[in-house]
């Protein structure tokens, strides 16, 4: 009985079912000569992700950087990275591919988790220091995440945020944009929409924009 | 006086009956020949002597529900008096019944108030004699509950009824009905007639469960109800006759008519529980019936300014129902018309430019004068017009046709129309005058929406008044912004005040300075100081900007400035001190001329005198010369030298050229002037336009201050608020001022979200950050 008991927990866990050493050596494997002791630098990051069949474009690089407690973009701290692992109970680059796998498929069909993804990305991309969020940068980083989930609005938006509104992006608007990503997704259309509401300027002027091109 | 049969044997029902029935009898039929005290007793003694009696002698059929030969109580005999009674009362009812058939209309009438009135006195004498049966049997036969037992009198009245009224009722009713339409057609009736009728219909409602009470039942029924309905008739077809032939106006005064007559109607002879029901009768069928044709004609009146004739519509439909909702309407959309229509007159006789503020304030004046005092006259001052009155004003005042430009027109019109009231003038108004003149600006000032262009055009011209004292009067100053005050409360006015505050200061200053020079200056520096008085202002206080052109302050005054300085930064260290040249002035004597021996008081500009100045040394300079020597820039330098040479104090070389580089100007001792005094200091109107696109200008910083400190004010109390509730409070809070548009609010909390002292929680809800 007190076998089955704990074989259930550590399952729960993962934390006893991985090899925290093996994650140290995998960690020091890929970092390169001029990256600090704890830290997996951009070059590193990039060689790992191609190891383990990564593609940048995928928006399951987010996904993976929040489960590694990512600092910033193309960068691992050893503790994000051992932590991170051995929470998603993966030790080996066979068990990590399966794991990024179902990372993948929580960014498809988990709307929370997604959402949870959107939401950390605009932290993690900021420039250190600063409030808000370089305007192309954040166009990129839509486009990568917002691609077949904006209704068909994501060229129009990022058209209009980089042609008419052409100022830095704060978290509220980026924060907003995917509740209104969603409502768009309900009323492609927009004929719905309400400016008296509480959406951001921004957004009522995306939407005062669509309705004058449309008519 | 008939012989009455001796008192009868106290246990024989029907003597004593007999006998008791002679007596009734006469007073039923001939009470008017009077009773004598023995006949009169003898009934009374009869009554009681059976009552009390320990046994009857049946002896005959005449006894009523007989109960055979035994001995019976005392309540037993009271019974058979009592039935007997009723039987006799039947009887003589029937009689009337059968005479009353050859009376129809107002003989009916008059024999019906005939019978009752004989019927009714008797009742009382026969209640009185029959007193002991009252007293025993009939509350013992009462007090045990018993249904359809009277008191005497009451009975009478029950037995009219049943035997008598239930049978003519309706034939009195078609009399009294004819009577009153005779009246209503202009005859002069009886009206006594109508009256008893009512009381006695009134007087035969009885409560069944009390008969010491009445109700109104018999008579709602009987009377009110046939009444009522006959008045609906006539009504309905006199008003639509009277319609078909005449104007509306005529019907009117003709419903006016109509119900004040009913009214007096139910006054003179009608009972007083009718006139509700009957004034809703008539108020449905001249009113409410005709109340779309009148409501029709209500715009003809509007148009006509027929104010008698509104006031009657006005009470008329105010009697009904939702009368007056569709008048309001109307209404509303007139005064908004008549508004619009006069400013779109005065705009067409006067370009924007010189469009005097007077001529307009006046225009808008006339439109709410006219019709306040229409809804005052002909609507009573009802709350709903004066609300309808309000909103088209409203309307009229922001946004019309001199507002098209800027919706901000109205109040920078009407603050300059307040300027030129309480500036000095040669018109200037009478005291008595200029206040009623302030509070028609406080008129306008209501409907104003953008309360912020008005204080702040108000606060600058204000500030001119103070600085050139420019003003009429201290005290219609005082009352003004005592008024604002009024209306938009402290902190509208709070720097109005101040400004006034450091008049009085700087009246105290210059006292203490020249106190101050008497007692560190020598005398000959006494003697060879420039006279000077200064005004001390609190920057945060007053709307006046730095001067935009570098300035070399002349030799002449460098003395008093620093002296000055010295002395203020002695009493107040670490005060700064900035010197607003552009607004300074002062008087220089001239003594050039040759035509005149007094010399002249030039009055000029500080950067005039220092141009005038130069010529103490040379007389004649480049422009150059003088433009390096004032240090002014062109914009000041040219419009001050424009005014020199137009007024002939300096000459332009060469003479057909435009003042600039590469002329030369000359004093002309020539110059010739009827006035000793001379004023050169004139404004610049170029300066004046720019003053007013920047009050424009500043009016938009100041609206995004005003808006984002009223969001951080209501988020930091209520410190969660869902984003629309908050958008609305901000409106409510901002609304005195001016009325904010919602993006714009919305720009402004987005500007907070990122200021970081707002956080959306979620999708709706706000949070404040401390």
């Amino acid at each position: 009985m007190p076998l089955t008991l704990d074989r259930r927990y550590y399952h729960a866990t993962g934390t006893a079912a991985v090899n925290v050493a093996a994650l140290h050596a995998l960690f020091d494997e890929y970092r390169l000569p001029g990256d600090g002791a704890d830290i997996l630098s951009i070059g590193a990051t990039m060689a790992y992700f191609e190891a383990l069949g990564l593609q940048l474009e995928d928006p399951t690089v987010l996904a993976l950087s929040k489960a590694l407690d990512s600092p910033s973009m193309g960068e691992f701290t050893r503790k994000g990275f051992v932590e991170g692992w051995s929470q998603l109970g993966a030790d080996t680059s066979d068990k990590m591919k399966e794991k990024i796998k179902g990372l993948r498929n929580s960014m498809q069909t988990d709307e929370s988790f997604f959402k949870g993804v959107y939401l950390w990305t605009f932290g993690w991309a900021k420039p250190e220091g600063q409030k808000s969020l370089p305007l192309e940068s954040a166009v990129e980083w839509w486009k990568l995440l917002l691609h077949n989930r904006f209704a068909g609005h994501l060229d129009r938006w990022t058209d209009f945020m980089t042609s008419e509104w052409c100022k830095s992006v704060s978290k509220d608007t980026w924060n907003m944009l995917y509740d209104f990503s969603k409502f768009a997704q309900g009323d492609p259309t927009l004929a719905t929409y309400d400016e008296m509401a509480s959406w951001p300027s921004v957004i009522d002027g995306y939407v005062e924009h669509y309705r004058g091109e449309e008519h | 006086m008939p012989l009455h049969p001796q008192t009868p044997n106290r246990e024989d029902l029907e003597q004593t009956w007999m006998y008791l029935e002679t007596g009734i009898s006469k007073i039923m039929n001939d009470l008017q020949e009077g009773m004598d005290m023995r006949a009169y007793m003898g009934i009374y003694t009869a009554v009681h002597n059976f009552c009390t009696s320990q046994k009857a002698v049946n002896s005959s059929s005449t006894s009523l529900h007989h109960q055979g030969g035994v001995h019976r109580g005392a309540h037993l005999l009271g019974e058979d008096l009592y039935n007997n009674l009723i039987h006799y009362l039947s009887a003589h009812l029937a009689g009337l019944k059968q005479q009353s058939t050859q009376f129809t209309d107002e003989a009916l009438l008059a024999f019906y108030i005939r019978e009752w009135d004989r019927y009714t006195t008797a009742a009382k004498y026969i209640n009185h004699l029959f007193r002991y049966l009252n007293r025993h049997w009939v509350k013992r036969e009462m007090d045990e509950g018993k249904k359809n037992i009277y008191d005497v009198y009451t009975l009478h009245l029950v037995r009219w009824k049943i035997d008598l009224f239930d049978s003519v009722q309706r034939h009195v009713m078609d009399g009294v009905l004819k009577l009153v339409e005779k009246q209503r057609n202009g005859e002069t009736i009886e009206t006594a007639m109508v009256k008893s009728i009512v009381d006695s219909f009134v007087s035969l409602g009885l409560d069944e469960n009390d008969s010491s009470k009445s109700t109104l039942e018999v008579y709602r029924e009987y009377f009110e109800k046939p009444f009522l309905e006959s008045t609906n008739n006539y009504y309905q077809f006199e008003s639509k006759q009277f319609v078909a032939e005449n104007s509306v106006v005529e019907y009117m005064k003709k419903a006016e008519t109509r119900l004040s007559e009913e009214e007096g109607r139910v006054h003179v002879y009608l009972h007083p529980d009718i006139m509700v029901p009957l004034m809703k009768t008539c108020q449905r069928v001249l009113i409410q019936e005709h109340a779309p044709l009148l409501r029709d004609e209500f715009q003809v009146l509007l148009n006509n300014d027929r104010q008698d004739d509104l006031k009657r519509m006005y009470n008329l439909l105010s009697r009904i129902t939702d009368g007056l909702e569709p008048l309001r309407t109307k209404f509303e959309a007139h005064v908004r018309k008549a508004g619009l229509e006069a400013i779109e007159k005065v705009a067409n006789e006067n370009t924007d430019d010189n469009l005097e503020p007077k001529v307009y304030v006046d225009a808008l004046l006339e439109v709410h004068e006219k019709y306040s005092s229409l809804v005052k006259i002909a609507f009573k001052e009802d709350t709903e017009f004066v609300r309808s009155l309000d909103n088209a004003c409203r309307e009229f005042v922001n946004r019309n046709k001199v507002c098209k430009s800027a919706s901000s027109k109205s109040p920078e019109l009407l603050a300059k129309y307040a300027d030129s009231l309480l500036k000095k003038s040669a018109k200037a108004a009478e005291e008595a005058d200029l206040e009623s003149k302030l509070d028609s600006i406080m008129t306008v000032f209501k409907y104003v929406e953008d309360k912020d262009v008005f204080q702040k055009f108000y606060s600058r011209m204000l500030a001119k008044r103070l600085v050139h004292a420019t003003s009429a009067s201290d005290d219609a100053e005082t009352s003004m912004i005592g008024k604002l005050k009024d209306a938009c409360g402290f902190e509208y006015t709070n720097k109005l005040q101040r400004m006034f505050q450091d008049m009085q200061i700087s009246k105290d200053l210059n006292d203490s300075y020249k106190e101050w020079m008497n007692n560190t200056l020598d005398e000959d520096a006494l003697k060879t100081a420039v006279d000077f008085s200064i005004q001390v202002l609190g920057t945060s206080f007053w709307p006046l900007t730095p001067p935009n052109t570098p300035f070399h302050i002349p030799q002449v005054i460098t003395k008093t400035y620093d002296r000055f300085q010295t002395f203020y930064f002695q009493k107040h260290s670490g005060r700064k001190l900035n010197w607003l040249w552009h607004l300074c002035k002062g008087d220089v004597k001239a003594t050039f001329a040759k035509s005149s021996k007094v010399p002249f008081t030039f009055h000029v500009s500080t950067y005039q005198m220092a141009i005038l100045l130069m010529f103490n040394d040379a007389t004649s300079y480049s422009y150059e010369e003088i433009e390096t020597t004032t240090g002014l820039s062109r914009d000041y330098l040219d419009p001050s030298l424009g005014v020199f040479i137009k007024a002939k104090v300096l000459n332009l070389e060469p003479a057909s050229g435009k003042v600039g580089p590469g002329t030369t100007l000359t004093l002309n001792t020539d110059f010739k002037s009827k006035k000793i005094r001379v004023n050169l200091n004139m404004a610049v109107r170029t300066e004046q336009k720019q003053e007013a696109e920047d009050t424009h200008k500043t009016i938009e910083e100041d609206r995004k201050l005003l808006m984002q400190s009223a969001i951080v004010r209501i988020m930091k109390s209520r410190k969660v608020l869902k984003h629309v509730v908050l958008v609305q409070e901000t409106i409510a809070q901002i609304k005195s001022r001016f009325t904010p548009k919602v993006p714009d609010i919305k720009k402004c909390i987005d500007i907070l979200l990122e200021k970081e002292y707002l956080e959306r929680l979620d999708g709706e809800r706000l949070g404040y950050l401390a």
